[in-house]
């Protein structure tokens, strides 16, 4: 998963590997707040992205694809964005 | 609004010193006399005079833009200088549309600068943009940039958008009708923060965006729409998302699809 903004300075790298127990990108959300806890409650709230924050799967947003049950599997492109509102 | 006129007429055709002071991006193919000509008659609405708003502002007053309006409501400070070229320690204190219409009026006195100071609202947002073929999203929050957003749609002219973190930026270009409009792709605000930024990080945005302009106004090459751009300076990286309408748009879903050909909202 690749992380941008004060998600990689939270993470402290830009690129995380993750292991996750199922194929959906709430899999692989849930394993990302189990690995590291600060980032997932910097991205998730109540078991959901929060609502300003971006997932997408190999260039797609997953809100255009399934939301949380956007399927992924091994070697998917997967970005989470934080916002940037800065001008 | 207040105006700064030009050293001489504005006129609609180029002239002789326009062709001098132009000619090396009139050789640019898709450019040329016609497009300069239009960019010359183009009218561009700048929200925001600080990080991006002053690369945008300086690139768009030395490629000829004709008609620049700058809108900001802040004074300038001091810690404004790493990234606000248009302004300078002399000018900590004063309004920033005022500092920057003076440079610009400096970089080129060739072409009209109007500026807004004061708040860009939901009674003033129409007003202050009709009449611009584009709207340039140089501000620093989502609120206002929504309200663009909803301007650009009204008045079915492109709204190009950037914003930047540290040494991060995005931009896309909306164009209403034929693109996602900035609600489709990021529908909720996101919290306040003092944000880091490198004043590079800006110039390479705001600098992508006057690209953006000069295509839109002249038809020249590919924009961004339905693109999004991701520059992340850190690791020197581009990266490009496809971005599409959202039926459930609160801003844009009842726009009826804008036809093929020119972006511009009239000829110019």
């Amino acid at each position: 998963m690749k992380l941008f903004g004060q998600f990689r300075y939270i993470a402290g790298e830009k690129v995380l590997e993750i292991e996750a127990k199922g194929d959906t990108a709430g899999d692989v959300l849930a394993a990302l707040a189990q690995a590291h806890p600060e980032l997932g409650r910097a991205a998730m709230s109540e078991g959901d992205l929060r609502p300003y924050v971006s997932m997408m799967v190999n260039g797609k947003s997953v809100k255009e694809t399934g939301g949380l049950a956007t399927r992924v599997k091994e070697g998917d492109d997967i970005i989470l964005f934080p916002p940037m509102a800065g001008g | 609004m207040t105006t700064a006129s030009p050293s001489r007429p504005i006129t609609a055709d180029l002239d002789e010193y326009d062709r001098k002071r132009y000619a090396r991006q009139i050789l640019i193919k898709g450019i040329g006399e016609e497009g300069q000509r239009k960019l010359k008659n183009a009218r561009i609405f700048v929200a925001g005079a600080g990080g991006l708003g002053s690369p945008v502002a300086i690139y768009l007053a030395v490629a000829g833009f004709g008609h620049i309006t700058l809108a900001d409501l802040d004074v300038v400070d001091l810690s404004n200088l790493n990234r606000q070229i248009l302004h300078w320690d002399k000018d900590v204190g004063r309004p920033k549309v005022e500092s920057g219409r003076d440079k610009l009026m400096k970089i080129n006195e060739h072409i009209e600068v109007n500026v807004f100071k004061g708040t860009i609202d939901e009674g003033n947002v129409l007003d202050l943009t009709a009449g611009h073929d584009l709207i340039v999203d140089a501000v620093d929050n989502f609120p206002t940039r929504f309200l663009l957003n909803r301007a650009s749609l009204k008045h079915r002219i492109p709204f190009i958008h950037a914003s930047v973190w540290g040494m991060e930026g995005r931009m896309s270009t909306f164009v209403p009708g034929r693109t996602p409009c900035l609600e489709c792709v990021f529908p909720h605000v996101p919290p306040k923060e003092v944000f880091p930024i490198l004043g590079a990080t800006a110039g390479v945005l705001g600098a992508l965006q006057v690209t953006e302009a000069v295509k839109v106004v002249t038809g020249v090459g590919r924009t961004l729409e339905n693109r999004l751009l991701v520059y992340d300076g850190e690791y020197m990286e581009f990266h490009e998302l496809e971005i599409r309408r959202d039926s459930r748009c609160s801003a844009c879903c009842s726009l009826e699809p804008h036809g093929e050909g020119g972006s511009l909202r009239r000829s110019v």
